[in-house]
């Protein structure tokens, strides 16, 4: 996005109005008129259970039993998202390699393009829901009491409330727009500076709750200030490009899980097995064996693929025999040496 | 911490007497275990020489492999009588003599049950007995923890010329599965009390005998936690005990490996009780008595009728009060107790038959 383009979403934002075709402004849903809008929603899933429209559930195995979704496109889904997370994770360690970024980056939009397809094809039949039918019922009625033109609340009459409905959707910020809005100019600097200038953020009217695009942009202000004051944060690179960026998520929080499975057991378990180097843990199942898996660091995962590889070689191995301790011995005679000749 | 730790999802492990062939009698798993740390230590020790600044020799020294193992009381076998099967008197210096192999099966991570010979295995032999400590809390399981020490220690890979030592198919059975690949095992308890893994309701206080010194406690007999009415007055909060037999190496002429690692009599046995202080310690101490505290005999004793004797000659070592913050915790008070070579731990499932 240009500067001037990102100006004009930051005005706009920051009105509270979303501006479509035909001169209509839809204002912010007061806080009354969104439990209204519950209220309403509630009714129309009612009525619709009343009416013996399936639920989302039951459209799901309907879909299951007339073939338009399996339990290998279910799979499909999954493993789309894991391969997103591997090549994310992938490019944000790659990031000095900048063929390869390239390269992955072009993986993981082809990636997300297939995962978009799928997904459409999952959610299909989704508005013809119950709670898909109550969700437009209750936009309807959301749309209806706050698109104005004029300064006049609008009848509907020239433009009809399904096309208001499609304008006001494609107004509603992407993930993309709304980080790269975040943490660029103009916004930046505004976000940054209007705690001490007492500037408003936002021109909602006292009543007026915020909106989709503000609070998207007011969260990813929030998580980028949270990355800026990380322990490892990373580099500008990384923080500008949202596919580096998310492999640093991914890597956080696989770095904070192993840190809560390990401080579990050094909870529950004494101090000889505590500091031991090797630790054997009895698991009962995958997931109690992933989350031991998930404690080791990076370095001790190596070590149990160099091992496992000795074994698999030679069948049976003594424990000197393998890489890592042939490490320790020699970084042990270096200590050893440099202790008898006081080097430093 | 351990910085460059390595975990292992660790299945099994099999226990058997050393120095003798490893069969399906011999050999046995250990139920009930939560977890088990290993160190390996190679010693190394420089040798110069004048007229070079090189080594002269890095002369590597006998290797420390030492194995902690960690399991509930559930009323199978205990680590401890398990790592001494051949004991011939239930006793701490006769089972301080036994030697035993272990072994740690590391299964496929499909398996949700562990069956046949494990594919990977960690086998050390030669193990002695290092230490043993129990703990009883009031809010938790029952734990025992067992370290065994020694010089010897091989990794296993089942290939079609090499399996495992001992975690066989047969000894891995010992952890039945429904033959469908799911885990049957549960606490024998369960099926012979009823009490499943042990617990603070499991410790029978009829048959338990504290110290006197401690306040509350009625007389020296078993059952002194408890009133003439049977209601208990002595409000038990924590027990643990625990020894450290010390090995030292017992070196000769013609051999690298230590021909016995002794442990180094007399071994202190310890034990504490944490109890919930309903008044003071009232223990007293004056500097010109002849003995402040007396002999005492503790005994405590589970539902399952394992018992932990640690003998009439124990004395109180440390008293100290603590507890009762301004956040409203309780007061508890803690005595300490020391005795020497004195510790038999009877369980009805020992192998030994004792």
């Amino acid at each position: 996005m240009n500067h001037h383009e990102r100006e004009f979403f930051i005005c706009k934002i920051r009105t509270g109005k979303t501006y479509l075709p035909n001169n209509l402004i839809v204002h912010p849903f007061t806080s009354e008129q969104n439990v209204e809008a519950c209220i309403v929603y509630n009714n129309a899933l009612q009525q619709a259970f009343d009416d013996q429209i399936m639920t989302e559930k039951e459209t799901e195995s309907w879909m299951l039993e007339h073939g338009l979704w399996s339990e290998e496109n279910e799979e499909r889904v999954k493993g789309l998202q894991k391969d997103l997370e591997k090549l994310k994770v992938e490019i944000y360690k790659s990031r000095n390699n900048i063929d390869l970024v390239e390269r992955i980056r072009k993986y993981i939009r082809a990636g997300e393009k297939q995962l978009k397809e799928e997904l459409e094809v999952k959610n299909s039949y989704n508005q013809n829901t119950c709670e898909g039918i109550a969700y437009t019922e209750k936009l309807e009625y959301l749309i209806e009491n706050n698109t104005y033109k004029d300064n006049e609340l609008y009848d509907f009459e020239d433009v009809g409330i399904n096309e208001v409905l499609f304008h006001w959707h494609k107004s509603l910020l992407t993930e993309k727009q709304c980080r790269e809005l975040a943490r660029t100019e103009p916004w930046k600097s505004l976000w940054n500076t209007y705690e001490k200038s007492g500037v408003k953020l936002f021109f909602n009217k006292d009543d007026e709750d915020i909106t989709y695009n503000q609070k998207t942009l007011t969260m990813w202000s929030q998580m980028y200030d949270n990355i800026q004051e990380s322990m490892d944060c990373p580099t500008k690179e990384v923080i500008s490009d949202d596919d580096m960026l998310d492999g640093w998520f991914i890597v956080q929080a696989e770095k904070r899980e192993q840190e809560k499975a390990e401080n579990e057991f050094d909870n529950n378990t004494n101090e000889k097995i505590k500091n031991a180097d090797e630790v054997f843990v009895v698991t009962r199942n995958q997931r109690e064996k992933d989350k031991v898996e998930n404690m080791n660091s990076l370095d001790s995962k190596m070590v149990k693929k160099q091992r496992a590889a000795v074994l698999k070689k030679q069948g049976s191995v003594e424990q000197h025999e393998f890489t890592d301790e042939v490490i320790k011995q020699r970084n042990k005679q270096a200590e050893a040496f440099k202790g008898k000749f006081g080097g430093n | 911490m351990a910085n460059n730790r390595v975990f292992y999802a660790c299945q099994a492990v099999a226990i058997a007497p050393c120095f003798e062939a490893a069969t399906n009698a011999n050999t046995r798993a250990i139920h009930g275990l939560q977890s088990v740390g290993i160190t390996t230590n190679f010693n190394l020790e420089q040798a110069f020489e004048l007229g070079q600044i090189q080594i002269y020799e890095n002369i590597e020294g006998l290797p420390d492999v030492e194995v902690t193992l960690e399991k509930v009381l559930d009323g199978h076998p205990l680590i401890y009588h398990l790592a001494s099967p051949g004991a011939t008197v239930n006793s701490l210096v006769n089972r301080s003599k036994l030697r035993s192999c272990v072994a740690l099966g590391i299964y496929p991570d499909d398996q949700d049950a562990v069956t046949g010979d494990a594919p990977a295995e960690v086998y050390m032999s030669g193990m002695y007995l290092s230490s043993v400590s129990y703990t009883i809390p009031a809010d938790g399981t029952a734990t025992e923890s067992v370290t065994l020490v020694g010089n010897d220690k091989k990794w296993t890979q089942r290939t079609g010329l090499t399996g495992p030592t001992l975690m066989f198919a047969n000894t891995a059975a010992e952890l039945p599965e429904d033959g469908d690949g799911k885990g049957t095992d549960a606490p024998k308890n369960l099926a012979s009390t009823g009490s499943g893994v042990v617990r603070r309701e499991n410790v029978d206080l009829d048959k338990t005998i504290l110290p006197a010194a401690i306040f509350g406690a009625v007389g020296t007999g078993a059952g002194n936690a408890k009133n003439a009415g049977g209601d208990v007055v002595v409000h038990i909060q924590n027990f643990t005990c625990s020894t450290d037999f010390g090995r030292e190496d017992i070196l000769e002429l013609g051999r690298k490996a230590p021909y016995y690692r002794a442990p180094n009599f007399p071994i202190e046995v310890t034990s504490e009780f944490e109890v919930i202080a309903v008044s003071g310690d009232f223990v007293n101490c004056a500097e010109g008595a002849a003995s402040n505290t007396n002999e005492e005999t503790i005994k405590v004793v589970l539902g399952d009728d394992t018992s932990f004797d640690l003998g009439s000659k124990n004395r109180l070592s440390s008293v100290s009060y603590g507890g009762g913050d301004a956040a409203g915790g309780n007061a508890t008070i803690t005595y300490s107790y020391s005795t020497f070579n004195d510790l038999t731990v009877s369980s009805p499932e020992d192998p030994a038959g004792l």
